[in-house]
């Protein structure tokens, strides 16, 4: 017997029961210009959702508490001590150099704070493209209406807002805490673009790291290799950026400073020293033969911005190149 | 050739099979069942790879765990792609071979030998990654048969197979089984199943639900009268008729078709005896009629849904 | 009204000529694509997607050029892999008004959709799970699901009941031909599971080389040109074969009790009787006589020999 297994009951609009069969779609469709930020949105959500994520994500924000800690406690100790450096000048911990009194304590967080973004990039981002060809995602993504870029784009997007909400926030909160208590000493007056400088120091880090994982990512079907690699590049790099650097300048920290930064963590943090335009001054020396204050200016700002850029191009580029939509049927 | 005695296995809390007793002899037979009923732990438990939690397990006279004398006997094809993409068919044989236990004078005729018997020979030097489904699922009984095993197990092996591939394999698989060797096919899709033997082993959550013919099961499932589907233009006459006998359990009509009849009995000797007797005297003109649940699916249905 | 129309259509996949001087019309309704593997079926979709240019010809589907309007043909297609695919990190809700999202959906309606369509295609509460906790039958559930949520004019569905237990395969199949009928949905579904294609498909269109090989209505091609009939007994009777042969039959085949007769009667003879007959006097009993047709199978291999 040819029974119905589905309700086929009289389609009239006067019929008690609802004909609850499948319907087309005839609704609004939003433009195509939306369709990456659409991915980006959903991939932010799955980026920030897990525990870890939420974890080192506040354990990021340590180095703003802390500064915010070392910032209270110099104007305790300098309104009762009165005019004398207090011993965190002295150590260089507080720098109280007009101009760059605050940027540098930003230039220092964001130095901290580098190696939990790339803990938070390994988490978030090693999933990102790779766990997608693992699961033939891509088989749904280029099936719909949206283009290579749009994905592209989506992703990318999707993780650099993770990245950098993750980033900019206690920046931003620190920001606003000097605001708030400086305000008096000078803290708009003398250093007026500091906030510009904060979202891009943060903003190219975030995009920097988001691009050589994405780059990486799209190339391999196992998120836990492309995390591996990554690690590796970020932190074997810094290693062997600085073995060379030891080598050839003998320890000398002015000397071959393009070279100390020629990592990927060593060339955000150039690029942000120039950006900020501090001068880092450090207490080198030892007990016996006495310590001196040297300044280290911010390395060639072109060849920095060179390196970066570079990094981040590279990344988006070799995601584009292996993204391929055609696999979309086996 | 295959002999279960009440074994069982289970990991942790979840069981895998429950108290199963059978025996597999030569010939063709299909292990089926739903997914998660227990047939990749029937595999994993003849081919030697677990050991039964309880119960007895033997094949070809001895217990299959971790013992070379059963494996020589003994021919797996698993349902996962294996990873020998980059080597030539040749290749991925010969090397199977030499694990089987084949000595180096004589493997390489008999690789050449059992790649022409699935019809592989015209594919044999090049790279597995390059292979359809088909000629994948080809290569992996080559595998298996190479050393001649007794005991030749297949987990789905018409898996993604077009028409044309799955009859070659079904007829190695037939060419096999009439040799003499116990041939067991794991499958899900009943239509394939339908076509290549009668003799099954039905499996449900772990435990063992029918084993033989499937028509001859058929008959035994008491619970469902057999059906009868009879088209006519007089049906209304026909099931008047059939429905004087006590054996006749009811007639339905169909709402859209009233050529179309359906017949429920539960002694179908006798009604099969009947209806010729009752048509020929009547003078009705009969269209067709057949039983539309005297097949795997039914069975399957049956037994499953109980 | 073609859905489809295809014009001496050539598409190069790497080095091979996958689909060579393809000219066919997929009409309206539900459409097997049947081939071989390796024949071009899959290179044919891909193409119809827009994902692969063709080398030469045409190809106009839903009145749109697969050369130049793919982003606007997948507006209107929805596309149900054979492979396992989910986005990682998703339950069904999200993932599938996720898809209509990117179609271009606003998010409220995606999400309303996206019910709609998981309560169609009969998945209840699990849809608040990860994907990844998924059976295969829920896992092809979903992908059906994210297929229709943009509301699609025409479907493609490569191997939809892959995996399926007998259960789910009957689920599969009616949705399948639910969707097809009355809807306003074109389907064309690529199986290699004749009796699938039966249960689904109003036509065929079988593809060989990268040519059409044949095409037509299921009931067209599954008729014979002589009248033929299969036959059951309840066991072998050589009786049987040699009294009905006598009586003008040509039997055509024999496995164990089924038969296969071709009858030169006139149409509208009384075979059944006949056999009953028959049966009556060499004391066969009949189990089930019906006429035959081609079986799909049958058409199939003919149309690839």
């Amino acid at each position: 017997m040819i029974e119905p297994t589905l309700p086929s009951v009289p389609v009239s609009a006067d019929s008690p029961i609802a004909d609850l069969t499948y319907r087309n779609y005839d609704g609004p469709l939003h433009s195509r210009a939306v369709r990456w930020w659409t991915i980006a949105v959903a991939m932010f959500k799955l980026h920030t959702r897990p525990l870890s994520f939420k974890i080192v994500g506040a354990i990021a924000t340590l180095p703003y508490l802390f500064i915010i800690a070392l910032l209270w406690l110099q104007g305790q100790i300098a309104s009762a001590q009165g005019g004398r450096p207090s011993f965190l000048v002295s150590t260089g911990l507080v720098d109280m150099t007009v101009g760059q009194k605050f940027a540098i304590q930003f230039y220092n967080a964001l130095g901290y704070q580098l190696l939990y973004l790339v803990i938070l990039t390994l988490i978030a981002g090693a999933g990102s493209i790779a766990s997608d060809n693992r699961n033939n995602a891509l088989l749904i993504y280029l099936s719909k209406p949206i283009t290579k870029n749009d994905y592209l784009l989506g992703k990318w997007m999707g993780l650099f807002l993770a990245l950098f909400a993750a980033a900019f926030t206690p920046a931003i909160l620190l920001y606003l805490y000097c605001l708030v208590s400086y305000y008096s000493d000078g803290f708009l007056r003398d250093e007026p673009r500091l906030l510009l400088h904060v979202f891009t120091c943060t903003a190219l880090a975030a995009a920097t790291l988001t691009s050589i994982m994405i780059g990486l990512s799209a190339w391999s079907k196992s998120p836990r290799i492309t995390g591996a690699i990554l690690a590796s590049l970020y932190f074997a790099g810094q290693a062997v950026a600085f073995a060379m650097w030891r080598y050839s300048s003998q320890g000398d920290p002015g000397k071959d400073v393009i070279l100390a930064h020629s990592s990927i963590g060593g060339a955000i943090s150039g690029l942000s020293q120039g950006i900020y335009g501090v001068t880092v001054h450090t207490l080198r020396g030892s007990m016996r033969r006495g310590f001196r204050t040297v300044d280290y200016p911010p390395p060639s700002g072109t060849i920095m911005w060179a390196m970066v850029l570079g990094l981040i191009l590279v990344g988006v580029v070799a995601a584009r190149i292996k993204i391929r939509a055609v696999e979309v049927i086996s | 050739m295959i002999d279960l005695q009440n074994a069982s296995r289970w990991y942790g809390q979840v069981i895998g099979i429950n108290d199963v007793t059978c025996t597999i002899g030569p010939g063709l037979t299909a292990l089926l069942g739903p997914n998660g009923a227990g047939k990749s732990t029937m595999m994993k438990l003849v081919t030697g790879q677990l050991r039964p939690t309880t119960g007895k397990l033997t094949v070809l006279g001895e217990m299959p765990f971790a013992n070379p004398k059963v494996f020589r006997r003994l021919g797996y094809c698993p349902e996962s792609e294996s990873s020998f993409d980059d080597m030539t068919g040749r290749e991925m044989v010969t090397m199977l071979g030499y694990m089987a236990g084949i000595p180096a004078s004589v493997v390489k005729g008999r690789v050449t030998e059992v790649i022409e018997h699935v019809g592989m020979t015209f594919a044999a030097d090049r790279k597995i990654g390059g292979y359809s489904k088909g000629m994948r699922q080809r290569i992996k009984i080559a595998q298996g048969i190479i050393h001649d095993p007794d005991v030749l197990l297949l987990d789905e092996p018409l898996n993604g197979l077009d028409p044309v591939a799955r009859k070659e394999v079904t007829a190695v698989l037939h060419g096999l089984a009439e040799k003499g060797k116990c041939v067991v096919v794991s499958s899900h899709i009943l239509y394939e199943v339908e076509q290549m033997t009668q003799n099954i082993l039905l499996m449900h959550r772990g435990r063992l639900m029918a084993q033989g013919d499937i028509y001859q099961i058929r008959s035994l499932i008491d619970s469902h009268p057999h059906r009868i589907a009879i088209t006519t233009r007089d049906s209304r006459r026909l099931a008047s008729l059939l429905l004087e006998h006590p054996f006749v359990l009811s007639a339905r009509f169909d709402a859209s078709d009233d050529t179309r009849l359906e017949i429920e009995t539960r002694n179908p000797d006798r009604f099969y005896a009947l209806f010729p007797e009752i048509v020929l005297e009547a003078g009705l003109v009969i269209d067709r009629f057949y039983s539309p649940d005297n097949n795997l699916e039914s069975v399957f249905k049956y037994l499953v849904n109980e | 009204m073609a859905v489809a129309t295809i014009t001496d259509l050539t598409v190069r996949y790497g080095k091979k000529t996958a689909v060579d001087g393809l000219t066919v019309e997929i009409p309206e309704g539900c459409v097997g694509l049947l081939g071989p593997n390796g024949a071009g079926k899959t290179t044919l979709l891909k193409t119809l997607l827009g994902f692969l240019q063709p080398v030469s010809g045409s190809g106009e589907v839903l009145g749109l050029n697969v050369a130049t309007d793919g982003l606007k043909l997948r507006q209107k297609i929805g596309l149900m892999p054979e492979i396992d695919c989910h986005i990682p990190g998703m339950n069904a809700v999200t993932f599938v008004a996720f898809c209509g999202e990117m179609a271009g959906m606003p998010a409220a309606q995606a999400l309303r959709r996206a019910h709609e369509t998981l309560q169609y295609c009969r998945l209840g509460e699990a849809r608040y799970r990860d994907l990844e906790t998924y059976s295969t039958g829920m896992k092809q559930k979903v992908k059906l699901a994210q297929a229709l949520v943009h509301g699609p004019k025409l479907l493609f569905l490569d191997e939809p009941t892959n995996g399926l237990d007998p259960d789910g395969r009957d689920e599969m199949l009616n949705l399948v031909r639910d969707v097809s009928h009355g809807k306003g949905l074109n389907v064309i579904v690529s199986s290699h599971l004749m009796p699938d294609i039966e249960r689904t498909c109003d036509s065929v269109v079988v593809i060989r080389n990268g040519k059409m090989v044949r095409q037509g209505t299921i009931a067209e091609l599954r008729t014979l040109d002589t009248v033929q009939w299969t036959v059951d007994l309840r066991i072998p009777s050589h009786e049987f074969q040699a009294r009905l042969v006598e009586q003008g039959a040509r039997l055509l085949s024999n496995a164990g009790s089924h038969y296969r007769f071709e009858f030169k009667l006139q149409p509208g003879a009384d075979i059944g009787s006949l056999m009953l007959t028959t049966a009556k006097h060499v004391g066969a009993q009949v189990r089930g006589f019906e006429p035959a047709s081609r079986s799909l199978e049958e058409v199939f291999m003919e149309a690839i020999a």
